[in-house]
């Protein structure tokens, strides 16, 4: 099928998901604004990373006083995935322009590439550009408004109404569709168990060492078996 | 909040290097891919690192180790935790999962305070 056309398939596909992100957007952007962000950064940071689990992250631990480099760190380790993503769907983009290249990752993310991949398998001669920007591009606008009334309405909510905590709810939804199989869910389990045990550990590098373990165990038991 | 300096360079420089390296992670292996295979074990491993580090972010915000288990397990976050994630494991619906979530943490407040 054509660009248009795709596109348009692409549009119709992302649509149900988007109210849940919207929220997320919208907790995203006034995470930034809860730590003390000015709009300004707290919009420009939804753009350049365009990712609410690193933002996230980074808001946290930028609140606790975490050393830059583990802010990064932390920032990117969440984001590991992306890179499967990214070696997963490379077979489809491998005869576009790295220009075109470096576009379509801007918007990876795990909708659009779960989404596009069942269509470029489905489907190989449709044009694979208009679909994942079909679903990127509606996603993207989406995210950007939700941070947007995140940063403007979220600086009037009062502090005792614990919005905060929208925070690591926002995570739980994000993690409990991650439980999938046993490994996964070991990994879960023990670096949620090391990371609240290592609470006291300072800069909250307890939480780079809860993943590892975490990712270690899990791994230890897909070995196993 | 104290030392850092909210909306001076620092955060700028954050979010660029932050925003540079999520490209990167989301790139590096597009062009790469022809050269480069990762292994079963790897890959696995990869997989891993999402529920592992989601995990650790999400724990202690709900459980405050004080000493006493009734502590833990009847403080308002621990509940209203545990109930956004029955409520994300069965709907699967981030609206849900934030809007139960927050409203039995209010109604615990309401009840406790």
């Amino acid at each position: 099928m054509t660009f248009r056309g795709e596109f348009a398939k692409g549009t119709r596909d992302i649509l149900p998901i988007l109210p849940g992100f919207f929220s997320f957007g919208v907790v995203a952007g006034y995470a930034a604004i809860d730590v003390g962000l000015p709009p300004i950064q707290a919009f420009a940071m939804s753009v350049i990373i365009f990712s609410g689990t690193a933002q996230l992250a980074a808001l946290e631990l930028l609140d606790t006083q975490a050393p830059a480099v583990i802010i990064v760190l932390t920032a990117l380790i969440v984001n590991v995935r992306y890179m499967m993503f990214s070696a997963s769907i490379a077979p489809y983009f491998q005869r576009l322009a790295m220009r075109w290249q470096g576009i379509l990752a801007y918007f990876l993310i795990t909708a659009n590439f779960v989404l596009s991949v069942e269509r470029f398998d489905e489907d190989p001669t449709a044009s694979r550009r208009g679909y994942y920007l079909g679903t990127s591009i509606p996603f993207w606008v989406t995210w950007q408004v939700a941070a947007i009334i995140g940063i403007v309405f979220g600086a009037r909510i009062p502090a005792d109404w614990q919005v905060g905590f929208v925070v690591p709810l926002a995570f739980i939804a994000l993690l409990v569709p991650e439980l999938t199989n046993r490994s996964k869910t070991t990994a879960a389990l023990v670096a949620g168990v090391i990371a609240v045990v290592g609470t006291g550990i300072p800069f909250r590098l307890g939480i780079v060492v809860a993943t590892i373990g975490g990712t270690a165990v899990g791994l230890g038991t897909e070995v196993m078996r | 909040m104290g030392g850092v300096v909210l909306g001076g360079w620092f955060v700028w420089l954050l979010v660029f290097v932050i925003g540079v390296g999520t490209f990167g992670i989301r790139f590096v292996l597009i062009p790469l891919i022809s050269w480069i295979e990762l292994s079963p074990l790897m890959e696995t491993g990869l997989g891993l690192i999402p529920p592992a580090v989601l995990a650790a972010l999400v724990f202690p915000n709900m459980i405050i180790l004080d000493g006493s288990l009734a502590g833990i397990f009847l403080s308002p976050r621990f509940v209203a935790g545990s109930a956004a994630f029955v409520t994300a494991w069965y709907t699967d619906n981030m609206v849900a999962t934030i809007g139960v979530g927050m409203s039995v943490l209010w109604g615990l407040q309401l009840v406790f305070v």
